[in-house]
């Protein structure tokens, strides 16, 4: 955040003053952020921790949905804790800037980077890209430029090899766009699509140790075709919320375990992927928050989150 | 109208966090209020966690002590064959600190009239520290203080979890009355299943294993002792029951094999000589009960029998059998010595293939009629 959208609401005298509106709008933001972060983040997480530690033994399916199992984890964690703080600004009446805005609707890495983490990339462009000519003195200047960003991006995130080549695949890739503006495809969705396949890719990378294990991960994503392993990476889904009838299952109808299993599986991708294209958190509680049913549910996804925390995991971007 | 949202919000947030904080304290699967209502039957079958609770609320006169060897004794033949009623009071190592620590705070309660304690002999060279505070050991579980509870109250594995296993439990009958932390149900107790817990290492008949000498350890396993003669000596009118699980003959050549042996005889002797000493104490020794320690279809691993033997050793306890006195503690000691020495010798070989078994048992007769 800079200084020019911070000092002028703090001078501002009505910001000084408690205000309902505000602070149920705030308060609302906190307690989705929440939500996202322990709900979904940790329910995805366990998963991804999981397989992360045990790459040797996925298949090309099951380290396909590992890997996009990653990138929803990493957004809801992150998001999630962007609008908790969003939302404690709000409260007290300061209106931080937005971090993320729907990355997933991208239909190229450069609008990715509009949408996804977007406080560094102003950072990136105001004090890197700017300086540097930016895109003034035609692109064969403005490609090193944008590649010269991503890879101070990735140096920033971390002093691994892993996080220079994640900042190396998403320059080049900006420089591909820049380069060949028109090589698209000619459906909006299939280039959304691209994208989220190039990112959830390079995410891989990003969040694996060492390149060698990212090697490993992307041979078993292109290199041994198969999805036997689907079953096994699902039998990881084990929560408090489930693990009755697990051991209901286990005893009364073994055969019915890994039905239910996918059966989580699909709950828990369909409602990720149904929050990664819906409405953001604002649109709803505008729209919704202020309903009966829209307290009871906001309250009820408060003191869900709350019971959770006494197992809940670390932030994942506390690193960064 | 959003001042009304604000409200109304706040309003189902506390309705919805007393519903929680309720249903938890009414169900109290950690037993940290109350016993249950409405004379249900309590369900331990969460030891580390249940613990504390129970000692404190739970109404009893006795207390059966020991680590995951204790835990399939029906307490409910104590209940029967001593007047009394027993708490089950476990600590899955059998810590000797760990388990003073759950006695004292048992004896703040009340007077005990009995402790049955199933004493383990590898309890006595463990560390002397309590170790009940670990980090995954929640802290309100020790402390009769409300303030701390939130994360019990506010706990999603408690609500979700614990307390659905609860009533499950109890539907079933499942580790209830005198089966507290009985976990034997399912579990296979036969030789194939202990000879799988235990490497051998390929040691032979003529591999020669030096003994380490007791005195490596024997500032910690003294010290184990005095702590317990100390809680013995503090409560006179409390009568101790001692009994000395039969551990199987994988344990013993375990030993031996490690070069422990002579510190495992010297924890032996000391132990049992301190507890000779005191009026208030029973001592009943089982680890020289042939017939059961090398018959491996009694155990499950190295240590852990069927139920049919903490059966067998409550029963010869209630008559009066196998106690030890000072007048037959030397010959016991003899036996308990030649035993392991065919044990390690022979009869472990019979299990790895090298001879039969029916024959040599017919040798360790010999040795235990001769001594």
């Amino acid at each position: 955040m800079l200084h020019d959208e911070l000092l002028p609401q703090l001078q501002k005298r009505e910001n000084r003053h408690f205000s309902a509106a505000g602070f149920y709008d705030g308060f609302t933001l906190f307690i989705l952020g929440l939500a996202k972060k322990v709900l979904l983040a940790d329910s995805l997480a366990v998963l991804v921790n999981a397989e992360f530690c045990n790459i040797e033994a996925l298949d090309s399916l099951s380290a396909w949905v590992v890997i996009f199992w990653y990138m929803m984890e990493l957004y809801f964690d992150f998001s999630g804790y962007c609008d908790m703080a969003r939302g404690i600004g709000r409260m007290f009446g300061f209106r931080l800037p937005e971090n993320f805005n729907s990355p997933f609707k991208a239909s190229s890495v450069r609008e990715f980077w509009r949408r996804w983490h977007m406080t560094l990339s102003r950072f990136l462009s105001q004090y890197i890209y700017f300086p540097l000519g930016g895109s003034r003195k035609g692109k064969a200047r403005q490609c090193p430029n944008l590649l010269a960003v991503f890879l101070v991006s990735g140096i920033w995130h971390g002093a691994n090899w892993t996080f220079v080549v994640w900042g190396l695949m998403h320059g080049l890739a900006a420089v591909f766009e820049t380069a060949f503006p028109k090589l698209r495809f000619r459906w909006e969705w299939m280039n959304r699509l691209a994208t989220a396949v190039f990112v959830t890719l390079s995410f891989s990378v990003f969040r694996s140790d060492s390149l060698e294990m990212a090697g490993l991960l992307w041979r078993k994503l292109f290199a041994e075709p198969g999805g036997a392993m689907l079953m096994g990476i699902c039998n990881t889904l084990v929560y408090p919320e489930n693990r009755v009838f697990i051991k209901f299952l286990e005893m009364k109808a073994p055969e019915l375990l890994n039905g239910f299993f996918l059966v989580c599986f699909a709950l828990l991708s369909g409602v990720s992927l149904l929050l990664l294209q819906g409405r953001k958190a604002e649109e709803w509680i505008e729209k919704r928050g202020h309903t009966l049913l829209g307290a009871f549910c906001l309250a009820t996804l408060f003191v869900w989150s709350f019971l959770s925390l006494s197992q809940v995991s670390v932030f994942l971007y506390f690193n960064f | 109208m959003k001042a009304n949202a604000l409200k109304r919000l706040i309003i189902f947030i506390v309705a919805e966090l007393v519903a929680v904080a309720g249903a938890v304290w009414f169900f109290d699967p950690f037993y940290q209020y109350h016993e249950p209502f409405f004379g249900w039957e309590a369900v331990l079958n969460d030891r580390d966690n249940q613990m504390p609770g129970t000692i404190r609320n739970f109404q009893y006169d006795s207390v059966l002590a020991g680590s995951s060897v204790a835990e399939n004794f029906d307490s409910a033949f104590l209940d029967e064959a001593y007047d009394c009623r027993t708490l089950k009071v476990i600590r899955a190592s059998g810590s000797m600190a760990d388990l003073l620590y759950y006695l004292e705070m048992a004896q703040e309660e009340k007077e005990l009239e009995n402790v049955f304690w199933c004493l383990d002999l590898f309890a006595l060279n463990a560390s002397t520290e309590v170790t009940l505070y670990g980090e995954n050991t929640p802290r309100y579980l020790h402390t009769e203080s409300f303030l701390d509870d939130i994360p019990y109250l506010y706990n999603k594995e408690v609500l979700l979890e614990k307390i659905p296993f609860m009533l499950a439990y109890g539907h079933e009958g499942m580790n209830t009355g005198g089966n507290a932390y009985n976990w034997a149900r399912g579990k296979e107790f036969s030789a194939a299943r202990a000879l799988s817990a235990y490497e051998r290492q390929g040691i032979t008949k003529d591999t020669v294993i030096m003994q380490k000498d007791p005195a490596e350890n024997r500032e910690l396993i003294l010290e184990n002792i005095r702590l317990l003669e100390e809680q013995i000596s503090a409560h006179p009118k409390t009568c101790y029951y001692v009994l000395f699980p039969p551990y199987s003959m994988l344990w013993w050549d375990c030993a031996y094999v490690n070069g422990e042996l002579e510190e495992r005889f010297y924890i032996l002797e000391e132990t049992v000589s301190m507890l000779l000493r005191h009026e208030n104490v029973e001592t009943y020794f089982f680890q020289n009960q042939a017939f059961v320690v090398c018959d491996l279809d009694n155990y499950m691993d190295m240590v852990h029998y069927s139920p049919e033997i903490n059966r067998y050793m409550l029963e010869r306890m209630a008559a009066g059998e196998d106690r030890v006195t000072e007048e037959n503690w030397g010959r016991i000691m003899n036996q308990m010595r030649d035993m392991v020495e065919w044990i390690v010798r022979e009869g472990i070989y019979s299990y790895y293939g090298q001879m039969a078994m029916k024959g040599h048992m017919g040798s360790l007769n010999r040795i235990l009629a001769g001594s």
